[in-house]
């Protein structure tokens, strides 16, 4: 087991180089740059060139390269363009609420799609069956911010159960206790964390009742029943904790997707996370940040997939890594 | 007189016998495959032959008609500049399924290959195939494809150029994963006895069983472009006007006054999305019970 | 001797006299007025038959959000010339047909025009569809010329390709003939650098007609180096007419801006050249003595001399103060705390500090501190968008290149007075004064590191100090208690910004989320916000045109 580990710790290495250097690439191709954003007509071409020199300076590619693996070993990830601030400290400050909101939409999602996939396999052909695979089907169908901008005018702005945008309102944080605060914060979070997790609590109701279905009709489920067991203990003591296994590892998988795919989300409920500065950054050529969350999210997808793997191997003894 | 000789052996051909006869057989079961299938055709023929149905062009204006919800005259109305939403609709739908059977099949092709590859030959080529797929399947998703819009432009082949590239390590595993099952089987080993080039084993007894899944993965696939081209113009980068798709027809949706009084604006184009992709999945869910029926969803 | 000299110097001087001359002829022919649009008479002829009034009452619903356009300055400026003294170019079909006679062009069988080379009078007009106004203006000119026999081609694309085909390329290779877009105007109307300015007309310039006049270069000119507003106002009135006579680029519609206020908030300044504080300074609140207002987004850079973003800059004008504002008819004016005199043929500005001007954390403003936020401008290390207010000192060159250790133009006299000279006399030169003052003893700490750390926890001397910034999701701007002035203190407690996507805008002040706020100008807005019970609409013309571009040289 150990020696599966380090030869895949090693392995990432030049996967993540190679990822690193496609996104140089990308960023060295790249049409106009910082200054080109600055359309202010006052500025003489003598002045853009100089505070581009300065932005951006002319070094050849290699050179820039191996400066920045240098310095981000160091974590100096560079500086914002448009922010003037650290990439670290920039990406420190957002990247707090969209893990609040990918970690909130996770925990939704498996708090309602383990159990109802469960429920839809030992019922089959029920109706809580057919709803859920309704529903299942909807969820993966549906656009993202087509869903969201429906819940936005329903439960916003006609209901107004629910706030229309932000992570809290800053207004009465300031006289508030804690606990007032956090209540606020989750508040906020309810409706972008149903919107983003609409997809994936509808994956874990089709993978979850497939698991269970395939574990079903093993034989020692048989011989559990066979043996008298109760009907429920049979269920959640045996099938449920073999079922469960291959949906375990998909968690490795889908922290980074939710991280990323959180963008269209925060666009819409104007939530403070990584999506929104990631593509503003885009818009504005800022390429250390663009660089800086491109390069963290990879990694963090490469460790998904490691912490996938080994948690399989774990939970699941009849697998062995050489 | 000629005597035609007539081979003992020949059996009345029944197309139940065949393996993708048994498929068709199985799929036709399925009745809520078949419907979608059915729906998928209706708005398929519908995208091609809208220039007979419908009299306006997808370009024309009409000033004086601007903003008209739903009437006799315009199916599903006008939008600000006066264009008939329907024929619109229609013509978008040609470009979103059509960006999304090119990806898929562009996808489809640059997977299989080199999932072959790695599945066949394994050693080093898998090893390095494999770090390729890692490599591209750990750029996060949205992101990127937003990076490479900036860098490469708006345009659609870039567009399609860039969703196939980040989806063919999905379509390679699976089959490098079959390949690899079906290698052990025992009559690769005798393929390999009897001589048959590399090559031939591929195309002629490895591929035709893989297929299938592919089949069923691109199906799948389908929807998923379709979604993907539509979060992409909410984020601008999709195909930019005026030439229309689904997902450059819902945008206008973005402002809450358009949801509250113009309907017609964006709930067509969405259901559109909706259903197709809807239907591509029932019938990518009914492939697969048809291929394999003990995989039971 | 000395005369064989002067014949050979004489024979120099008109050998480069001719080359000059065909030089000179040579680039004339490069860009000579093309057949079409090159004649002021098809240009007029083509307004003409533009019903521009229609348009807007078709595309914006509303004079409250649009009007006619008439010339190159926005129409609340004080350089602008009485309308009596402008065109109009009111919708005339008649005049235009005239006009296309007149210049000859003759109606042909097919319903055309063609001149006596034969060249039929066909315009390509690119179109972008990001926004939906170039379209309706096109369809409908598609209609109304078509009538006095000219074959419009609208060619559809979107916003970048059009830039790219008509600002990017070199002079004499951009492909187009008309092309609409927006232009925003500063407070200043000197026209450089812009749609009319011959110099701007290069690859990359925003001057894509390539229109030459010596009148308007020379009046250009003129402007930038006359002192005296009423000086300069004649001089740009006549320069207003003579691009509403000769139209190488259209104006077509002046913007306005609209905001949404809530009924509880008395006393709000909006207007073209309004600047916060100002706009805030009078406000009187029903209810919570703090005003909500939405925006969209911040970039965090509240540094006087670092930020590119007008959000931002409301944020500094608000917590720092300038030597120099804008005033109600957007001249360049002393503010509250200093007084400026003009000397050495102008090229000098010598200002003298008030007294008892004081940061928030009770230190006086001084000159000290007036020097080093220039200076900070002229470091090695800068990058903000201000370069323009230190290249044109004198002794910046020097110090730039290292052989000088302080700008020679920049004289600290005292602790309340400091001098700035200039390399060339401009009027345009005071616009560089109108930033806040950082102080010094807060912000230096002899790296631009250092000095930006400050960036998002500004101290000023302003009316208003940022008591907590949240990125991307709020600002709290607080009445400041030890404002050096009282009598002009701001009258709220405070000013509550949240950052608001524009589509929920509406919603918010709906809800009463927001006091304030500005939507996009369109007609559904303007109803919308009309039909909300407690908050009422304020519009004004903004400082933002719409335009259509004849490439004179097609």
């Amino acid at each position: 087991m150990r020696t599966y580990l380090i030869r895949r710790v090693i392995q990432i290495i030049p996967v993540f180089l190679g990822i690193l250097l496609i996104l140089f690439f990308l960023m060295e191709h790249a049409p106009g740059g910082p200054v080109s954003t600055m359309m202010d007509p006052k500025l003489t071409a003598e002045q853009k060139a100089i505070l581009s020199e300065r932005l951006d300076p002319k070094l050849p590619i290699h050179q820039k390269f191996f400066n920045w693996i240098i310095a981000a070993f160091q974590g100096n990830l560079g500086y914002s363009i448009k922010h003037r601030r650290p990439v670290t400290e920039l990406l420190g400050d957002f990247i707090g609420p969209t893990f609040i909101l990918s970690f909130t939409s996770l925990i939704l999602s498996m708090l309602i799609g383990i159990p109802i996939g469960v429920l839809s396999a030992t019922q089959q052909r029920s109706l809580a069956d057919n709803a859920s695979t309704v529903f299942s089907l909807v969820g993966i169908s549906m656009p993202t911010f087509f869903f969201g901008l429906l819940l936005l005018k329903f439960f916003a702005v006609d209901l107004r159960l629910f706030p229309l945008y932000g992570m809290r309102d800053n207004l009465l944080a300031r006289n508030a206790t804690w606990l007032a605060r956090q209540l606020d914060v989750a508040w906020h979070t309810v409706l972008p964390a149903v919107v983003l997790g609409l997809a994936s609590t509808a994956s874990f109701m089709r993978y979850t009742r497939s698991s269970m279905l395939e574990v079903i009709r093993q034989d020692y489920i048989r011989t559990a029943r066979a043996k008298g067991l109760k009907e429920r203990v049979t269920i959640y003591r045996h099938a449920f904790r073999n079922a469960i296994i291959p949906i375990i590892t998909l968690l490795g998988f889908w922290i980074p997707s939710l991280l990323s795919g959180a963008v269209m989300t925060e666009t819409i409920f104007a939530y403070p996370g990584l999506g929104k500065i990631s593509v503003d950054a885009v818009n504005t050529r800022d390429y250390p940040v663009i660089l800086g969350v491109n390069a963290m999210l990879s990694l963090l997808t490469l460790v998904g997939a490691l912490v996938a793997d080994v948690l399989y191997a774990i939970a699941d003894p009849r697998i062995k890594y050489e | 007189m000629e005597i035609k000789a007539r081979s003992p052996l020949r059996v009345k051909r029944d197309f139940r016998q065949s393996y993708w006869g048994n498929v068709a057989y199985r799929f036709s079961r399925n009745r809520l495959a078949v419907a979608s299938f059915a729906t998928l055709f209706i708005i398929l023929m519908a995208c091609i032959f809208v220039p007979m149905i419908s009299p306006y062009h997808m370009e024309s204006i009409a000033m004086n008609e601007r903003d008209v919800p739903p009437n006799a005259k315009h199916w599903l109305g006008t939008d600000k500049i006066g264009r008939d939403l329907f024929t619109r609709l229609f013509y978008a739908g040609r470009i979103s399924l059509g960006i999304a059977l090119v990806v898929t099949t562009v996808q489809c092709l640059i997977g299989v290959s080199m999932g072959s590859l790695a599945g066949f030959y394994g050693g080093i080529v898998d090893a390095f195939i494999m770090r390729l797929c890692e490599v591209f399947l750990s750029f996060p998703f949205l992101i990127v494809c937003v990076t490479i819009a900036m860098v490469f432009g708006n345009s659609i082949p870039v567009l399609i150029l860039t969703l196939a590239l980040l989806s063919w390590p999905t379509v390679a595993r699976i089959v490098r994963g079959q390949i690899l099952t079906l290698r052990e089987m025992e009559y690769m080993e005798a393929c390999e006895a009897l001589g048959i080039s590399d090559v031939r084993r591929i195309f002629k007894h490895l591929l035709p069983n893989v297929l299938a899944y592919v089949i069923v993965y691109a199906t799948l696939g389908m929807a998923s472009v379709i979604l993907t081209e539509t979060s992409l113009s909410f984020l601008g980068l999709g195909v930019s006007p005026p030439t229309p798709t689904w997902g450059n027809l819902i945008q206008d949706a973005r402002d809450l006054l358009v949801i509250k009084n113009k309907w017609w604006y964006w709930v067509p184009p969405g259901l559109a999305i909706f259903l197709s992709v809807i239907c591509f999945n029932l019938v990518g869910d009914g492939l697969r019970d048809a291929i394999d029926p003990k995989m039971k969803r | 001797m000395t005369s064989k000299l002067t014949v050979k110097t004489l024979a120099l001087l008109l050998a480069a006299l001719m080359v000059m001359a065909s030089l000179a002829a040579v680039a004339a022919e490069e860009f000579a007025p093309g057949p079409k649009l090159g004649d002021k008479r098809v240009r007029q002829a083509l307004l003409y038959a533009l019903d521009r009034e229609n348009f807007i009452l078709a595309q914006y619903g509303s004079t409250d959000i649009a009007k006619v356009g008439l010339a190159p300055l926005s129409p609340t400026s004080w350089a602008f010339p009485d309308e009596s003294d402008l065109n109009a170019y009111a919708y005339d079909l008649d005049k235009a047909a005239a006009l296309l006679d007149e210049a000859g062009w003759t109606l042909g069988e097919d319903g055309y025009r063609y001149n006596a080379d034969g060249l039929k009078l066909s315009v390509k007009w690119l179109v972008y569809e990001d926004s939906p106004w170039p379209v309706t203006l096109s369809s409908m000119a598609y209609d109304s010329w078509k009538q006095i026999g000219v074959d419009l081609v609208i060619d559809r694309m979107d916003f970048n390709t059009v830039a790219a085909m008509s600002m990017d390329p070199e002079p004499g290779e951009k492909d187009f003939d008309i092309y609409t877009m927006g232009f925003s105007l500063g407070a200043d109307p000197d026209p450089s650098g812009g749609l009319f300015d011959y110099e701007a007309f290069t690859a990359g310039g925003f001057n894509a007609s390539g229109y030459y006049n010596e009148r308007s270069q020379e009046l250009i000119k003129a402007g930038k180096t006359t002192f005296g507003t009423e000086e300069r106002a004649a001089i740009y009135k006549e320069w207003a007419a003579l691009m509403n006579d000769e139209v190488p680029t259209s104006i077509v519609a002046y913007r306005s801006e609209i905001w949404g206020v809530n009924d509880r908030v008395s006393g709000l300044d909006l207007g073209t050249y309004a600047e916060w504080p100002d706009v805030i300074r009078d406000v009187t609140l029903e209810g919570d003595q703090i005003l909500k207002l939405g925006e969209t987004s911040f970039d965090g850079k509240f540094n006087p001399i670092y930020a590119d973003k007008v959000y931002d800059q409301w944020i500094n004008y608000c917590v720092f103060e300038a030597p120099i504002i804008v005033n109600d008819e957007g001249e360049y004016v002393a503010s509250s705390i200093a007084d400026y005199e003009l000397s050495n043929e102008n090229k000098t500005y010598t200002f003298t500090l008030k007294e008892g001007v004081k940061f928030s954390d009770g230190e006086p403003l001084t000159t000290e501190d007036f020097y080093f936020t220039y200076t900070m401008i002229a470091h090695p290390e800068y990058t903000g968008p201000r370069l323009s207010s230190v290249m044109n000192i004198e002794g910046y060159d020097e110090y730039a290149a290292g052989t000088a250790d302080t700008i020679s133009g920049i004289q600290v006299v005292d602790e309340y007075t400091i001098s700035f000279t200039f390399k060339d006399a401009s009027p345009a030169n005071i616009v560089e004064f109108a930033y806040g003052i950082v102080p010094k003893h807060i912000y230096d700490d002899g790296t631009m590191e250092g000095f930006l750390s400050h960036n998002m926890s500004p101290v000023g001397s302003g009316p208003l100090v940022l008591t907590d910034y949240a990125p991307n999701q709020f600002i709290m701007l607080e009445a400041n208690e030890s404002y050096w002035d009282p009598d002009n203190a701001v009258k709220i407690d405070g000013v509550y910004i949240t950052i608001v996507p524009d589509e929920s805008k509406i919603a918010a002040l709906e809800l009463g989320e927001l006091d304030v706020a500005m939507p996009a100008a369109n007609i559904d807005n303007l109803r919308a916000i009309e039909a909300i019970d407690g908050v009422h609409v304020v519009s004004y013309l903004g400082n933002g045109y719409t335009y259509m571009c004849f490439n004179t040289l097609h």
